[in-house]
């Protein structure tokens, strides 16, 4: 009898050191104008850390709207000479305009100024006139950003730089680049709900169950890539009858779009915002073509619901 | 009593009750226990969706077909705690805190179902 | 089939008596789906199917129906469109056992009776406020209505043995 009693104590020390002491670790950071979640099921604290500086310090460098880095974009916006940056900020601008002159169609990076100028009419219930809209495409067609060496660019013309449409992708993109360095494979960052970074969940198939908060019950289920997301429906603003979004099209500066929502899952955060963002005004025949030469994935909503999904993607419903 | 007649009876009330009990069976324990929300309908439309995991202490005015509804959750679970309907038999219904016991106000054409949260990792 | 002035006045009492029954037994809640009763009036339309007629028994269901829904003011609600489908498609399926599969005494034609009569009234509701969600409550209603259907065939069973309407039939000549 005593000898089985002593059994029990060992049995159950032995199974409560046997259970995993993998905590999630999570961390919530304001930046790119958002809230940014972090969820590490494998990584340490230092990890947490340099995330956080990895996310602040692209949140400072594209901050348009305020002089959050003197060799930011901002500052860029400023003047016509000829100015050092960044080096991961030029990068990111040779990316961008990469993108934009390569295939992503309704991409620009030089619409911050038109941007700005319809998130101040739609905030005052107006639309922007044409004459004003206008005036905005001139100066985007009419300006140049030359790309020297030594880090160093040179704006010339009256359009404003606006990486908001890449930013998070390409944060997203450093922070993963430094969690697979570092041997931390089983994490999700959510930035905004409009891009998302996923690792490996630590369950069997490893796979992160996501809700299209969009499409009624819908959810898929995905690991190791990159979601980008655009709709109408978060900022949209209806105007007789017609919803506006932020997102502009940079060849007619028309704040309508064709689709309501796009989702794209990539292998590339920056390429797939930048695709979540242009794909919103393409139709599906050219999202179908756009498919077969690059390698996304998109969903297509209109109307909360979907209209087209890649072959290898699989919507459920609960 | 013809004795075939009673026999044939027996074996038609027996398999009528054991096929209702099994289904008694079913609806009784296969429910979801965890994070739970209750869907208010209203005419077969979602009207308000509540997350009862909250436990959150609070009221809910609902309009229905023929009056307003007084909705209240606590601990977990809700009621309807005053209807115009005649017969109250939804108020008499009382606090239900698990799925597969909706909750019907056939006057006001209302209707409460406990259902399971999506439990989704992030939402997009 | 002879309908004189005594059979005329036995119908009309035991219509009344169907319909007090009813009226009664709605006062006990239903329980989950509002409008799902015991069913207890079916002892009366029992014994008038058994002992009288099928034609009868239908009229008498049909009156207690429509009757009950006007007294109880609910005849504009789905309530009686829930009573009416119940009570035809119970007596339907009843009169089919009766007539037809003759394996089965009153008492388990009662309780089939019972069965397919709250089942009618469950269909109804679900279609009237376009849900599934009521089905829940199905098996517990449908076991309560398989014992009592079992318990008013027993009840109608003993009135039946004790003659009271075979003497009328034959006093009476109908």
């Amino acid at each position: 009898m005593k000898k089985i009693a002593f059994l029990f104590p060992l049995l159950a020390i032995a199974l409560t050191s046997c259970s995993t002491n993998n905590k999630v670790i999570e961390s919530k950071v304001f930046c790119f104008d958002t809230l940014v979640e972090a969820k590490l099921y494998n990584g340490k604290n230092e990890h947490i850390k340099e995330i956080e500086k990895i996310l602040n310090n692209i949140s400072n460098l594209t901050d348009n709207y305020e002089l959050k880095s003197i060799n930011g974009v901002y500052a860029i916006n400023q003047t016509n000479e000829e100015i050092t940056i960044d080096e991961q900020l030029y990068t990111l601008l040779q990316d961008s305009f990469d993108m934009a002159n390569n295939g992503v169609d309704n991409f620009n990076p030089l619409c911050g100024s038109l941007s700005k100028k319809w998130k101040e009419s739609l905030a005052k219930k107006e639309i922007l006139s044409e004459t004003v809209i206008n005036e905005e495409l001139d100066k985007i067609n009419n300006t140049e950003v030359i790309l020297k060496d030594n880090y160093v660019i040179q704006r010339n013309g009256e359009a404003e730089i606006d990486l908001g449409g890449v930013a998070k992708g390409y944060a997203l993109d450093l922070v993963n680049n430094y969690l697979q360095e570092n041997g931390v494979a089983s994490y999700l960052i959510n930035a905004g709900s409009s891009s998302i970074a996923l690792g490996e969940k630590l369950t069997k198939d490893g796979l992160f169950t996501i809700g299209l908060k969009e499409v009624k019950n819908a959810y898929i289920k995905a690991k190791n890539c990159f979601i980008s997301t655009s709709s109408i429906y978060e900022q949209g603003v209806t105007i007789d009858g017609v919803t506006y979004s932020h997102i502009i099209n940079p060849k007619t500066g028309s704040a309508i779009n064709v689709n309501d929502g796009v989702i794209v899952i990539s292998r590339n955060g920056a390429f797939g915002d930048a695709f979540s963002t242009s794909l919103m005004n393409n139709t599906l025949e050219e999202i179908k073509e756009i498919e077969k030469i690059n390698d996304i994935k998109t969903i297509i909503i209109k109307n909360n619901k979907i209209v087209y999904s890649h072959k290898d993607i699989e919507v459920k419903y609960h | 009593m013809n004795k075939k007649v009673l026999r044939n009876d027996l074996i038609l009330i027996a398999s009528l009750l054991i096929l209702a009990i099994i289904s008694l069976v079913l609806v009784l324990t296969l429910k979801t226990k965890k994070n739970l929300q209750a869907k208010v309908y209203v005419q077969n439309e979602v009207v308000e969706v509540i997350d009862l995991s909250k436990k959150e202490e609070k009221y809910y005015y609902v309009q229905g077909l023929k009056g307003l509804v007084h909705i209240h959750t606590k601990n977990g679970g809700i009621a309807i705690v005053e209807s115009s309907c005649p017969h109250q038999d939804c108020v008499n219904m009382g606090y239900v805190y698990e799925t597969n016991r909706p909750i019907i106000c056939a006057y006001n054409a209302v209707y409460i179902v406990i259902e399971g949260k999506a439990n989704y990792d992030v939402e997009i | 089939m002879k309908w004189n002035t005594h059979k005329i006045a036995l119908m009309g009492i035991l219509t009344a008596g169907a319909i007090i029954i009813a009226i009664l037994e709605s006062f006990i809640p239903s329980i989950g789906i509002p409008g799902v009763k015991l069913g207890l009036a079916n002892i009366v339309i029992l014994i008038i199917l058994y002992e009288i007629g099928i034609v009868e028994a239908i009229i008498v269901d049909l009156l207690r129906v429509f009757l009950v829904a006007l007294l109880r003011g609910t005849i504009t609600s789905m309530g009686f469109l829930m009573s009416l489908t119940g009570a035809a498609l119970s007596l339907g399926i009843m009169i089919l056992l009766y007539l037809v599969v003759r394996k089965f005494s009153i008492v388990g034609v009662s309780a089939v009776g019972s069965f397919f009569h709250v089942t009618g009234q469950v269909i109804i509701a679900m279609v009237f406020l376009g849900t599934p969600y009521m089905a829940f409550y199905l098996p517990i209603i449908a076991v309560s209505a398989i014992i009592t259907g079992v318990l008013v065939g027993i009840v109608a069973q003993l009135i039946i043995r004790t003659g009271i309407i075979k003497k009328q039939k034959e006093k009476y000549k109908f």
